[in-house]
């Protein structure tokens, strides 16, 4: 799909689907993270997609965090097929990190490897909108 | 009216409400609108009986239902932010939720409750459909008191819900819901809020929702307790 319909399918979907639960109830608002990593493994399922990925940082210590979507419902109307990521991608995740502190995030905002980027929260779930 | 507040492009746009071959007005579509999270804001808040309060704060310290992958049951289903279809013949209405692939099939047919011994409480509750004119009126009582709450907000119902729905079409893209709920045991008043759903565009069709397939929240433990604060976030209505 083409940036430009993606974005646009993006836009369209903001207000039409929703979390099974809400943003704050897992995750919190005041601690933004940007993860950079490799797709070690893919969850397309229900009630929230779920990946997994390794982020080197600068002394090559190796962390893996599993970060959350809106469901798959939510991504596939936003212009997403299950097989827009896949194991091995290289991927940037604009999200908020978990309020228990562990490496789990809320993805927001994911750059695929081909790229483009795109909205993945779950939509009217309270959350940030990016 | 409600099209009388829409802006003037859109009420230009759109066509008139179907009607079914039994000239009554068609609700049949597929229906979106955002998560609801003013249920109490025209009635001056939440007027709770003791009862009913200690149920509130019991909620503010339990998960959401919904995070547990409960069904939502109205009225919490038809605000959730995730759209339905409604499916109509001239004697039931069916309203297939996608949230959790939930639906409910009311019957239209000047049938009365049961005896309330004879209903088994449910989260949908047991409703029945007739017409008000061009409006479906949907009278539901019967409904669970554990783990399952009115609203995103935490806010409780009991055994003794009565939820009366008034939905109309005023034209072919919009849906008015009118909801007033009393709860004798929970609350001191009854309570009335509004909403407007849109069609959903063209080509897009309901779709299956199995919660339950992989809740890691859930699983993990990392599933908060009550509802969160919807003044912190922007984009919530």
């Amino acid at each position: 799909m083409k940036l430009q319909s993606l974005i646009l399918c993006t836009v369209l979907s903001i207000s039409s689907l929703v979390a099974h639960h809400s943003f704050s109830a897992e995750f919190d608002a005041q601690k933004p993270v940007t993860l950079e990593g490799t797709v070690t493994r893919l969850e397309w399922a229900n009630p929230h997609v779920y990946f997994y990925i390794e982020v080197k940082d600068a002394s090559g210590a190796v962390t893996n965090w599993g970060c959350e979507t809106g469901g798959p419902n939510s991504l596939i109307r936003s212009g997403w097929r299950r097989d827009a990521m896949k194991i091995g991608d290289k991927v940037i995740v604009k999200g908020y990190r978990a309020r228990d502190n562990s490496t789990t995030c809320d993805a927001r905002q994911v750059t695929l490897a081909d790229g483009r980027k795109v909205f993945t929260g779950s939509s009217d779930d309270g959350g940030p909108k990016q | 009216m409600v099209a009388a507040l829409l802006p003037l492009s859109l009420v230009a746009q759109t066509k008139p409400a179907p009607r079914a071959a039994n000239g009554k007005p068609d609700l049949s579509g597929f229906w979106k609108g955002p998560l609801l999270r003013t249920m109490f804001e025209s009635s001056g808040g939440p007027q709770f009986t003791a009862a009913g309060k200690a149920a509130y704060e019991a909620n503010l310290k339990s998960p959401n239902p919904e995070g547990l992958c409960l069904f939502a049951g109205i009225p919490r289903a038809s605000i959730s932010g995730v759209p339905f279809e409604i499916v109509q013949n001239p004697t039931r209405i069916a309203f297939l939720y996608e949230l959790m692939t939930t639906w409910r099939s009311i019957p239209v047919d000047g049938r009365k409750h049961p005896d309330i011994r004879d209903i088994e409480p449910s989260y949908f509750g047991n409703g029945i459909g007739r017409w008000d004119g061009d409006t479906l009126v949907i009278d539901s009582i019967g409904f669970k008191e554990k783990l399952s709450w009115v609203d995103d907000d935490a806010h409780p119902h009991s055994d003794q819900m009565h939820v009366v729905e008034r939905w109309r079409r005023p034209d072919w893209d919009h849906l008015e819901h009118e909801v007033t709920v009393e709860d004798p045991k929970f609350y001191t008043k009854s309570w009335t809020f509004r909403r407007v759903f849109t069609h959903m565009p063209p080509g897009q069709e309901v779709m299956e929702f199995a919660c339950d397939e992989n809740n890691v929240d859930r699983d993990k433990g990392h599933l908060g307790l009550g509802p969160h604060d919807p003044s912190k976030y922007s984009g919530v209505q």
